[in-house]
């Protein structure tokens, strides 16, 4: 569990050090010369900036205070971190294949895979019925039925 | 009148609205049946399948999916002790316990037949109020306007989770999100880091579907991962027995003050149907005469089931009020459905009536058929619908992952959509994590446009003159109000943290 007491302290500092990124952003990102003062391309992203850093010192003033938040928050675990970036290479791979391969061949392949070596699925019927049912129904539904588009790959 | 309203019957009583309705209810009675899983990540799901459809089927969906989750949450409430959605929360302590007597089939009946009233109910009072509303909100320029969703947003970030200044850190970020791309305005990129793509900016309904959809499936593949699956529910054989006309008369009194009770919540922005259930179930809790019904409640009382399903379902109806009136949602998924009526080219607001009158009565008969079509399923389906609570989690969040990837792409064919989706799933899931919510990350997302262009249009009509924001009586009226939002949720949270004080010190001691 966060020390209730430093739950403030940082969500202040995360708060701020998001803050002074994106004023830096807005100062190098966005043309300076546009517009008049007060109503210019800047002026709501720097608007929104400053509303951050206040917000952050409002949070760190709070941490002063010794005030704790309402419920309890669970720290985030090492696993957790492992796990979530697992997830995360799911969805990139899938994605890199989808610009590869197209939606028919990646759709299996990573449906398979993320079933069986990932989830350790045993049931065989989920592990390569599920995958081809999935991709032939939104198949179906996306090109037959709405005559939408799919992602085509490079390669097929 | 009758020319609109003809327009739309014939808009709306097509093959395509019909399998849309229907379709939709069913995926939201399933959505919001599956605790876990909200009908608010079913609006984002289904959102991508509305592009190539006609407006008024793909809003039909919508419409549908709205009203079925909102009705389906009930059905784990009463049958697990589950809520499947926070609007069913209420309905757990009494329903539940009905269904340990043995009358789960009764509660479900009243349960569903009540929503259907309250949800019809609440469209008549929509109709009156959003009709008004829109009279009075024509005559407001780019000031009011601003003030305006100032105001709204400020409702939105402190109620949103009773946390003022953390749901100010989500609003302010859903705002930033929103200034990235091309300013239309100037024509100037804006944080695009030279990538051309970056120009269109971060996609509303990319958006929509990484903060609901990409959370859901991270906790659920982390739980597996770490060898928590949770288990699914095994229920046995259910049906709906649909209570008689001495219920309906028994109850009418409760449900038309539930009603009253949800659609004045609902059309208060960042309020919705936890709140409009937990102070329904209250009224009823405290309206009871008789001390051995009052006794009762929590131990299978009716009325704990029937007052807050009309309100819950009531709050469809209110939340629409803001939205068609003045194109402010006041909650998630009416965000999701202003979503679904841009890519549409409706934009909600006092100019719809004028510009586009079918598309509103259109709307209105959408939510009566979908209000028919879920009332039909849950009392005809209700056996099979319960099976689809058997899937195990894991299993069904493989299903919504290729979903969301392939939803994301779809919208504007492009894989940097799918990256950006990705990360608002990270920071949704975080943002879950630390308790800061993501309703107002959504609001800002969908109000911060509006917000800016009213802003700059207002600075240039005043040649940058700031007084302007002050000059009639209806921005100090908005203004005053977010002073007021502001105080009283600081109030709020100073009277806590001085009751938490209290209670430590009394521990000392």
């Amino acid at each position: 569990m966060i020390r209730e007491s430093k739950f403030y302290l940082f969500l202040g500092l995360g708060v701020l050090a998001f803050s002074f990124i994106w004023l830096f952003l807005v100062f190098t990102q966005i043309d300076g010369n546009v517009g008049s003062p007060g109503n210019a391309p800047r002026t709501i992203p720097f608007f929104l900036g400053c509303c951050m850093v206040i917000l952050g010192v409002i949070f760190l003033y709070q941490y002063y205070l010794g005030y704790r938040p309402k419920i309890s928050i669970e720290g985030i675990k090492k696993n957790e971190f492992k796990n979530i970036f697992i997830c995360v290479v799911i969805f990139l791979a899938y994605s890199l294949l989808l610009e590869y391969l197209g939606f028919l061949i990646s759709t299996p392949i990573i449906l398979f895979l993320l079933s069986r070596l990932v989830l350790k699925e045993k049931n065989w019927k989920f592990n390569i019925l599920f995958p081809l049912i999935i991709t032939g129904s939104i198949y179906f539904i996306f090109i037959t039925l709405l005559h939408s588009t799919l992602p085509r790959g490079i390669l097929f | 009148m009758i020319e609109s309203l003809t327009a739309a019957l014939q808009l709306t009583t097509t093959l395509e609205v019909f399998i849309a309705i229907i379709l939709g209810s069913f995926v939201g009675i399933v959505f919001g049946a599956i605790p876990g899983l909200t009908y608010s990540m079913a609006l984002a799901l289904m959102l991508p399948f509305t592009f190539s459809m006609e407006p008024a089927t793909g809003i039909s969906l919508l419409l549908a999916t709205y009203i079925g989750g909102m009705t389906g949450g009930s059905i784990s409430a009463i049958l697990i002790g589950i809520p499947g959605t926070p609007s069913a929360a209420a309905t757990v302590a009494d329903g539940y316990a009905l269904a340990k007597k043995g009358e789960a089939s009764l509660a479900l009946g009243a349960a569903v037949i009540v929503s259907t009233i309250g949800g019809l109910l609440s469209l008549i009072i929509m109709i009156l109020l959003v009709d008004f509303i829109s009279k009075f909100a024509i005559n407001f320029g780019p000031a009011e306007i601003f003030m305006l969703v100032l105001f709204g947003f400020s409702t939105i970030c402190g109620l949103a989770e009773r946390s003022l200044f953390r749901g100010l850190v989500a609003g302010v970020m859903g705002l930033m999100l929103m200034t990235i791309g091309l300013d239309e305005l100037e024509g100037t990129a804006r944080l695009t880091f030279g990538n051309v793509q970056m120009l269109q900016g971060v996609n509303l309904l990319v958006a929509m579907i990484g903060l609901f959809a990409v959370p859901h499936i991270l906790e659920v593949f982390h739980e597996k991962l770490n060898n928590e699956d949770k288990e699914n529910f095994n229920i046995g054989e259910v049906k709906t027995t649909l209570p008689g006309f001495s219920f309906i008369k028994k109850y009418f009194n409760l449900m038309l003050r539930c009603t009253g009770l949800g659609t004045s919540i609902g059309a208060i922005p960042g309020s919705g149907g936890p709140i409009a259930a937990f102070l329904a179930y209250a009224h009823a809790k405290n309206s009871e005469k008789d001390e051995k019904e009052k006794e009762n409640f929590g131990k299978g009382n009716m009325a704990g089931v029937v007052a807050p399903e009309t309100a819950n379902n009531a709050v469809t109806g209110g939340a629409m009020v803001p939205l068609l009136s003045l194109g402010i949602p006041g909650d998630p998924a009416t965000a999701i459905i202003l979503g679904g009526l841009l890519i549409h080219g409706i934009i909600p607001g006092p100019m719809l009536f004028i510009e586009n009158a079918p598309a509103v009565y259109s709307i209105y008969i959408a939510i009566v058929f979908s209000y028919i079509a879920v009332f039909f399923m849950q009392v005809n389906f209700i056996k099979y619908i319960v099976k689809i609570l058997k899937v195990r989690p894991h299993h069904l969040a493989c299903g919504i992952l290729v979903m969301v990837v392939v939803g994301s792409y779809v919208i504007r064919n492009s894989f940097l959509d799918v990256n950006i989706m990705i990360i608002m799933g990270l920071i949704g899931y975080f943002f879950n994590r630390i308790q800061i919510p993501i309703t107002p990350i959504v609001l800002g997302l969908v109000l911060g446009d509006t917000l800016e262009s009213n802003y700059r249009t207002a600075m240039s009509l005043s040649s940058g003159d700031i007084t302007i924001f002050f000059s009639s009586v209806t921005t100090i009226l908005f203004f005053s109000l977010i002073v007021l939002t502001i105080a009283l949720q600081v109030k709020t949270r100073v009277l806590d943290i001085k009751k938490q004080k209290k209670l430590v010190q009394r521990g000392e001691s």
